[in-house]
């Protein structure tokens, strides 16, 4: 017995070993070894992923049919609805698991259940506003519609299919190297997608940085750095628009404003990465061959695998293609028979925050009106892998739930994904994929909740449309560009604009509808317009410019203007800073070669082109010197078009005064000149490689969705960036491109970066990247008929 | 003058009662791996040697080399087929490994499971064929 003690103990401490995850340097982890490096089961099981053809029996009421063209796009022939959900929602789980676990995790704040102490913060967060409280809510909301809940149930059916067949062997890669089983989905996952996006989309957090504003300059600096409207803006409805109605709430309320004990933003509020979108449709008037055509490119952070999967599906009712959003059912941009639809984010303020009174230290009570009100507590679990718990409580108000931390210590949001569905999301996208002309486009229209769009819409009969859709809140004045006092009742939310006064545009005489992110009506519109600072202009003027100046229009032509790299703002400002140059003549001899090259500019931010790497040092320079006291104050800088403005009318102005140099009083043109030259000893400073040309400077990467190096792309030369119709920055930009012709049949050309299977292995995991980034499109026509083409390879569900 | 002429029926004889017993461990631990968990081959080859009555030098030799084997040859055969570098880039994920180092790990791994599954199996035999030995007599 004795010796056995020796080799049995070492036998069981070596298994146990290999049995258990090790942490590393404290945060990260490495999976247990015995299963991870298992010829039989681990990692090298995950080598390939070279999609097979196979059958299901037993889950579907009829037969379905996937068949697989050669990107791996599915299409799916089904008898009804329920069959085809459960297909796709069987496709979304094998190819795109792991992007809807961790994106519905990323909501919830639950990723320190997969990532450890590394993603606590973001998760106490995510937890402090309630976004999987309010998740819960609308998944429950679902279930009041029976008709769609039958559509989610089997959509949900159709993950379980996929997820509940896999053992360790064949678990999606991400889920190896984490060591953590995929998680068993449900509709609350479901909500959290949707909420996901709504985050990415609508949840603006500038109050504080307005309020802090406010509080710093006066009222006519504020008003002088911060007007409410360009001048040349191109609204998404065109000016001159009749508005044959009044506004049922009159938008009149009490002066609102909390600006006692603030702590600043932390950051410049600017949003960096918030390239936007763009659609337009023109009518067929406008096109070569009296067809209308339909362009979207929404704009997202750019991931590997990305966000969409793309997707055609056949029932009795519908045929329609384009792209879904894996953890929901049907497809969410795209095309069927008859019309094309088509979305960009409106960017309306659905944000806002109070400041809640407390009556003491316990922080249950506060104060609305006259009283102190119990705060509502909802126990939050926060579990952290290879670390004990953290449990918290989040108080929730009449506003909302109240953070704990930060900025925004002690404020309530009140938030447009936090409120009661007046219909449901589903409801939403089954209306929309079967429509088949402009009355059911509206009423699909008319059901979308959040986050508010800008829905293109082109149909077969010849009609264009634009509607800003989703649920806008009507405030009293002043409310939602500032912290608001949260102890008084009357800044609540007066109601939303009733869908018959929400903004749209139907076949305008202009022969087109687009939008760019841009403010969506003119000023005198009947209802106050918030959220226009997220996106400047640019883009939409060069849209509407492009589209005013063509006609006999071509899909190839449309393709061209989501190509398009022309920098608007590069071409209305950098003439100024180049005659101040001249005037102040500061020019070095040695640094007349880049001058040169800048004034021969022609503005397009093509990826070979040295000289929009020089505008943008120079721009970043020159903007960082004339705005060096809002830096100081901790203030957001204002938006771009409005320094133009003011180089052009106010050259003179006190903002142009560098605060360091006391004796001396600086003009524009002084700060033109001393942004000039440390441009030019920035540009020097940079790497060979990244001199050479904008695509080398920028260098774009699209990640990997979970951040694992390698796994994302190469670093790719792009053309494109900030204030350009084709936004591409670093890992921002257009994540589909499609262009509709809405002739007979319906042709569309479409693209995306990445690739439709989100394993690593596969040859479908980037294999569109390269073409895309080329401006390549695939040419798509509905496929009806299953026997009419040949697949790469099929799936076969039989009941 | 003496020569040495061997026995052929006694070399084929040991020859056949080594080979054997190799063989059907590796078509056991082959099955036991692909059908089980990962922890099955190492429990296979503790039952193979609970039975096979070998020393223990031998069996957490022979076991060692027969999972160190059978891992380097699967792990070779995906990574010939591992087109998109799966196991390079899971490597420097991990650490900064290559798919060399991967693979050593793996062997590595592999063997030192088989080594003392081997040796576990041989003590555990050879303590139950003495007890049952001391019941006989």
């Amino acid at each position: 017995m004795k010796k056995l003690i020796l080799p049995a103990f070492l036998f069981a401490s070596w298994m146990a070993f290999l049995q258990t995850d090790l942490p590393v340097k404290g945060k990260n982890f490495l999976p247990a070894l015995g299963r991870f490096l298992s010829p039989f089961h681990g990692i090298w099981q995950n080598v390939t992923a070279n999609p097979i053809s196979f059958n299901i029996q037993g889950h579907t009421r009829e037969g379905v049919k996937i068949l697989f063209d050669e990107r791996d796009v599915p299409h799916i022939y089904a008898s009804n609805l329920a069959d085809a959900m459960l297909a796709q929602g069987y496709l979304h789980a094998a190819n795109r698991f792991f992007s809807m676990d961790l994106s519905s995790r990323s909501a919830a704040g639950r990723l320190s259940e997969l990532f450890g102490t590394r993603t606590i913060e973001i998760d106490r967060k995510q937890r402090e506003r309630g976004f999987e409280w309010s998740a819960i809510e609308k998944a429950s909301h679902w279930e009041s519609y029976p008709e769609n809940k039958q559509i989610m149930d089997a959509y949900i059916d159709g993950i379980h299919l996929y997820t509940r067949s896999l053992s360790y062997k064949n678990w999606p890669l991400e889920y190896k190297v984490l060591s953590k089983p995929p998680v068993e989905w449900t509709a609350v996952h479901s909500a959290l997608t949707l909420t996901n996006m709504a985050i990415a989309l609508c949840l603006r957090e500038d109050d504080l940085a307005y309020t802090h504003a406010q509080n710093q300059l006066s009222a006519e600096e504020f008003a002088f750095l911060f007007p409410d409207h360009n001048p040349l803006e191109s609204p998404i409805v065109p000016r001159g628009t009749i508005w044959n109605f009044n506004p049922v709430y009159p938008g009149k309320g009490p002066s609102v404003i909390s600006n006692g004990h603030l702590h600043p933003p932390l950051n410049d509020s600017r949003h960096e990465d918030l390239n936007g979108s763009n659609n337009w449709a023109v009518s067929g008037g406008k096109t070569k061959n009296g067809a209308p055509i339909l362009a979207n490119d929404p704009h997202l952070g750019l991931t590997l695998p990305n966000i969409w999967y793309e997707v055609e599906i056949h029932t009795p009712e519908m045929s329609v293609h384009g792209v879904s959003l894996p953890g929901l059912p049907l497809v969410v941009i795209g095309f069927n028979e008859d019309i094309a639809w088509g979305s960009t984010n409106s960017g309306q303020d659905v944000l806002d925050w109070y400041q809640i009174t407390w009556q003491d230290s316990s922080r249950r009570q506060y104060l609305l009106g006259d009283q102190y009100t119990s705060s509502s507590l909802r126990p939050e679990v926060i579990q952290i892998r290879g670390q004990p718990s953290v449990i918290d409580t989040i108080r929730y108000t009449h506003w909302g739930p109240v953070s704990k931390s930060g900025p925004h210590k002690d404020m309530a949001m009140k938030w447009i994904g936090h409120q009661k569905a007046t219909s449901n999301d589903v409801e939403y996208l089954q209306k929309i994929n079967k429509a088949r002309n402009l009355a059911e486009y509206r009423d699909a229209v008319a059901a979308f909740q959040y986050p508010a769009q800008n829905k293109v819409f082109a149909s077969r009969e010849g009609d264009i449309a634009i509607s800003v859709a989703g649920v806008i809140p009507v405030r009293p004045s002043g409310l939602g560009e500032r912290i608001a006092d949260g102890s008084n009742p009357d800044l609540d939310w007066l109601g939303y604009i009733p869908i018959e006064h929400a903004l749209h545009s139907i076949n305008p005489e202009r022969g087109y509808v687009s939008s760019a992110n841009q403010a969506p009506a003119a000023p005198d519109y009947p209802y106050p317009q918030l959220g226009r600072r997220v996106f400047e202009d640019f883009r939409g003027r060069v849209v509407n410019q492009v589209l005013d100046s063509l006609n006999d229009i071509t899909p190839r032509d449309m393709m061209a203007l989501q190509d398009n790299s022309f920098n608007l703002h590069a071409a209305e400002v950098l003439p100024l800073m180049l005659d101040m140059i001249q005037q102040q003549n500061c020019l070095k001899e040695e640094d007349r070669p880049v001058f040169n090259r800048i004034r021969q500019w022609n503005f397009e931010y093509h990826r070979d082109s040295v000289a929009p790497v020089f505008f943008d040092l120079w721009y970043k320079n020159f903007e960082a010197l004339v705005w060096d006291e809002l830096d100081t104050l901790g203030i957001m800088y204002p938006e771009e078009w409005r320094l133009t403005e003011i180089v052009r009318d106010h050259a003179d102005h006190s903002f142009f005064d560098i605060q360091d140099t006391r004796d001396a009083k600086e003009t524009a043109a002084d700060i033109a000149c001393l942004s000039f030259s440390k441009m030019i000893t920035q540009y020097h400073a940079l790497p060979s490689l990244q001199q050479s040309s904008w695509g080398a400077y920028k260098q774009s990467v699209i990640p990997h969705l979970a951040r694992f190096p390698l796994f994302g792309s190469d670093v790719l030369h792009t053309s494109g960036g900030r204030h350009i119709v084709n936004a591409m920055s670093k890992s921002h930009g257009p994540s589909w491109r499609m262009i509709v012709e809405l002739s007979t049949p319906v042709k569309a050309w479409v693209n995306y970066p990445g690739g439709q299977s989100g394993h690593p292995a596969s040859p479908h995991y980037r294999d569109m990247l390269e073409h895309y980034f080329e401006g390549a499109y695939y040419e798509v026509i509905l496929r009806k008929d299953p026997a009419s083409w040949s697949p790469l390879r099929q799936i076969h569900l039989t009941p | 003058m003496v020569t040495f002429t061997p026995n052929p029926s006694y070399t084929m004889n040991s020859t056949k009662g080594f080979i054997i017993p190799i063989l059907a461990m590796v078509i056991a631990v082959g099955a036991a791996g692909y059908f089980g968990p990962w922890w099955g081959p190492a429990a296979s080859l503790v039952i193979f040697n609970v039975l096979l009555g070998w020393n223990s030098k031998k069996s957490a030799l022979f076991s060692g080399l027969i999972l160190a084997v059978l891992y380097l040859g699967i792990s070779l055969m995906m990574y010939t087929r591992d087109e998109a570098k799966i196991i390079h880039k899971t490597g420097a994920l991990l650490g900064g490994m290559s798919a060399l180092a991967m693979a050593l790990v793996t062997v590595l791994t592999g063997a030192i499971s088989g080594a003392l599954a081997g040796w576990t199996g041989s003590v555990l035999g050879s303590m139950i064929r003495s007890s049952t030995a001391s019941v006989v007599k």
